[in-house]
């Protein structure tokens, strides 16, 4: 399998190649705008391999499709797509959420895993997945958006009392809430892995999860980005009535 | 090897055409994101992007099937780098760069003002330079001259609003849906363009600049003393249709007395404006210079124009892009 992976969604962007057995990687490190190095990455990864053949050779392209920054979701994902559609190849679109884990965890330990990357505005992305004994991650959740000061951690844990589980976080701004257990075992990244995003693309290539270019999208999980109209009118109105109230 | 593959995400409009170096445009697909904008009363910057990513390759596939052109069939790829929101341009910028990297061919960037600008010329061909441009859009309020693809200079433009951001605000004054712009002129139909003196704001002024922000002031006082009254409405929007056009007109005549120009070409989403088409035509015609629209399919947004100023640019030997940098310029000022 040949495969071409890349994540954006983070500081430090991540290409990595898979060719066949051999693995080749690439780490940007901590540039302010990956739109403006990814592609001469992704060139020099090939180059530097002797790869020059790789557009006719190459059998997918994965990128890390979120949830995460929106703008670096949807990057990965347009440069996935133009790639994929010129050289019509297929695409394969990676949760974020799983690449926390399995960066966190590369030994991939059986059991629970819950992970938790930072959504802003005091909000986490989270998922849970189940690793098995042969080393997959099964999902277990769908990716979502939690509070974690106010939410309830019986809300939250798929068996708060049952499986053993771990934790894995991906650059956290709030620190674990206290309400919560003490944590089991928790482990923080703050970048991708390399060899966790080909882990990741490789599991996608063998369950065939591949997608037509045209049909690769981000996810963002965080649906609401903007008031309606109504909902602009009846904050007005609130407010008014807030400062006639507060005048009063 | 046949084209130039153009793609256009700088607003709410997701366009991509195909270029035949011998023929012209064989392809051209355009999705309008008003539908998706219009219920938060404007373009929200985050849904913007996330359709451009949603319809681009959807869009590009069915130019392809069109043309009957395979990927291989592409050996420029021309995209809008700026100026726009930044998140829509990222879009097209990103999918652009990514596919002329991986097919190896050089792509070329392309200044959204100039696809407006010579937009004209995709219908009228043989059009001669020099000429002055009338820029007017939802972003824009502008007068150019123009000696050649790539030579422009500024002559005025807007101090505050642009002329198609005002007939926009003035539609949410007057409770009319987005974009207001054709809505407004709609209504403006049927009233009485004399009954509420407004403003002409630096028309007496000898300089060629516009200002539209005391204009829409006005109107919105105005629309206080009209309320609900339906004929009311109507001529208030026709009034303020005419003080813009009024002022559009009178910069765009002395633009054109300044220079001498033979000819005038008026480009950008509000000379769908079917009054002030007729206006320009009638007043410059009188000055013995002639009057050149894009076809109306090509006044807003479009993929089109931006293959069409990409395929002048190859034709003269200006030089095309090939570091793939996803480089965008959110902020762009055309002179060049
Ligand atoms: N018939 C009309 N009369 C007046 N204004 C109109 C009419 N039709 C469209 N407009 C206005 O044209 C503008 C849209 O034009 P266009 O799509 O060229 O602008 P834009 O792409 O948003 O801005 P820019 O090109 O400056 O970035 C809107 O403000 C709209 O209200
Ligand atoms: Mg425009």
């Amino acid at each position: 399998m040949k495969i071409l992976a890349f994540d954006t969604a983070s500081d430090h962007a991540c290409v990595a190649v898979q060719w066949d057995e051999a693995v080749h990687t690439c780490k940007l490190q901590g540039y302010a705008r990956h739109s403006e190095h990814l592609l001469a990455a992704i060139a020099q990864t090939f180059a530097e391999k002797g790869l020059g053949n790789w557009q006719q050779e190459i059998d997918a392209i994965a990128f890390g499709a979120g949830p995460g920054a929106f703008t670096g979701v949807r990057l990965a994902c347009a440069v996935a797509q133009g790639m994929g559609m010129a050289l019509g190849k297929p695409l394969l679109a990676l949760d974020a959420l799983a690449l926390v884990g399995r960066s966190a965890y590369p030994e991939g330990p059986s059991g629970c895993v819950w992970v938790a990357a930072d959504a802003r505005m005091g909000e986490w992305y989270h998922r849970w997945f189940e690793v098995t004994a042969g080393g997959e991650w099964q999902p277990r959740s769908e990716p979502a958006l939690v509070s974690p000061h106010s939410a309830r951690w019986d809300e939250i844990a798929i068996d708060p009392d049952g499986t053993e589980f771990r934790f894995a976080g991906f650059r956290l701004a709030e620190r674990w809430p206290e309400s919560w257990p003490a944590p089991f075992e928790t482990r923080w990244i703050d970048a991708i892995a390399p060899e966790a995003l080909l882990a990741a693309a490789r599991a996608a290539a063998a369950q065939e999860q591949f997608v037509a270019a045209d049909a690769a999208q981000p996810v963002y999980v965080r649906e609401r980005v903007a008031l309606t109209l109504e909902e602009q009118q009846a904050l007005r109105a609130k407010k008014r009535e807030a400062a006639t109230q507060s005048r009063a | 090897m046949k084209g130039i593959l153009a793609i256009e995400t700088s607003c709410d409009e997701t366009g991509v055409a195909l270029w035949d170096r011998a023929s012209g445009l064989v392809a051209h697909e355009l999705f309008s994101q008003v539908a998706l904008h219009a219920r938060y009363g404007g373009v929200v910057p985050e849904l913007a992007s996330r359709d451009h990513v949603r319809r681009l390759p959807q869009l590009v596939a069915r130019a392809l099937a069109q043309a009957r052109w395979t990927p291989a069939d592409v050996d420029l790829v021309a995209y809008t780098a700026g100026p726009g929101l930044a998140g829509a341009l990222l879009v097209g910028a990103a999918f652009a760069e990514s596919w002329a990297f991986a097919r190896g061919v050089p792509t070329m960037p392309i200044h959204h003002l100039e696809g407006h600008l010579l937009s004209p010329l995709m219908a009228a061909p043989d059009l001669a330079f020099p000429f002055v441009a009338l820029l007017v859009s939802g972003g824009h309020t502008q007068l150019l001259w123009v000696e050649g693809v790539g030579r422009y200079r500024l002559l005025g433009e807007t101090i505050d609003d642009a002329a198609g951001e005002a007939f926009d605000k003035t539609a949410k004054i007057l409770g009319l849906g987005y974009p207001g712009g054709p809505q407004l002129a709609k209504l403006a139909e049927r009233g009485d363009a004399t009954r509420f003196a407004l403003p002409r704001p630096l028309i007496q002024s000898p300089e060629i600049a516009f200002s539209f922000s005391g204009l829409k002031t006005a109107v919105a006082l105005a629309a206080e003393t009209v309320g609900r009254d339906p004929q009311a409405r109507a001529d208030l929007a026709a009034s303020f249709q005419a003080a813009v056009i009024d002022v559009l007109v009178a910069k765009t005549v002395r633009a054109v007395e300044l220079t001498g120009a033979r000819r005038l070409v008026a480009a950008g989403g509000v000379t769908a404006n079917a009054r002030l088409r007729a206006r320009l035509a009638a007043e410059l015609e009188a000055l013995g210079c002639s009057v050149v629209f894009p076809p109306p399919q090509w006044c807003t947004d479009n993929g089109a124009m931006i293959a069409h100023a990409a395929a002048q640019r190859v034709r003269l030997g200006f030089p095309v892009k090939q570091d793939y940098r996803v480089t965008i310029h959110p902020r762009w000022p055309l002179p060049l």
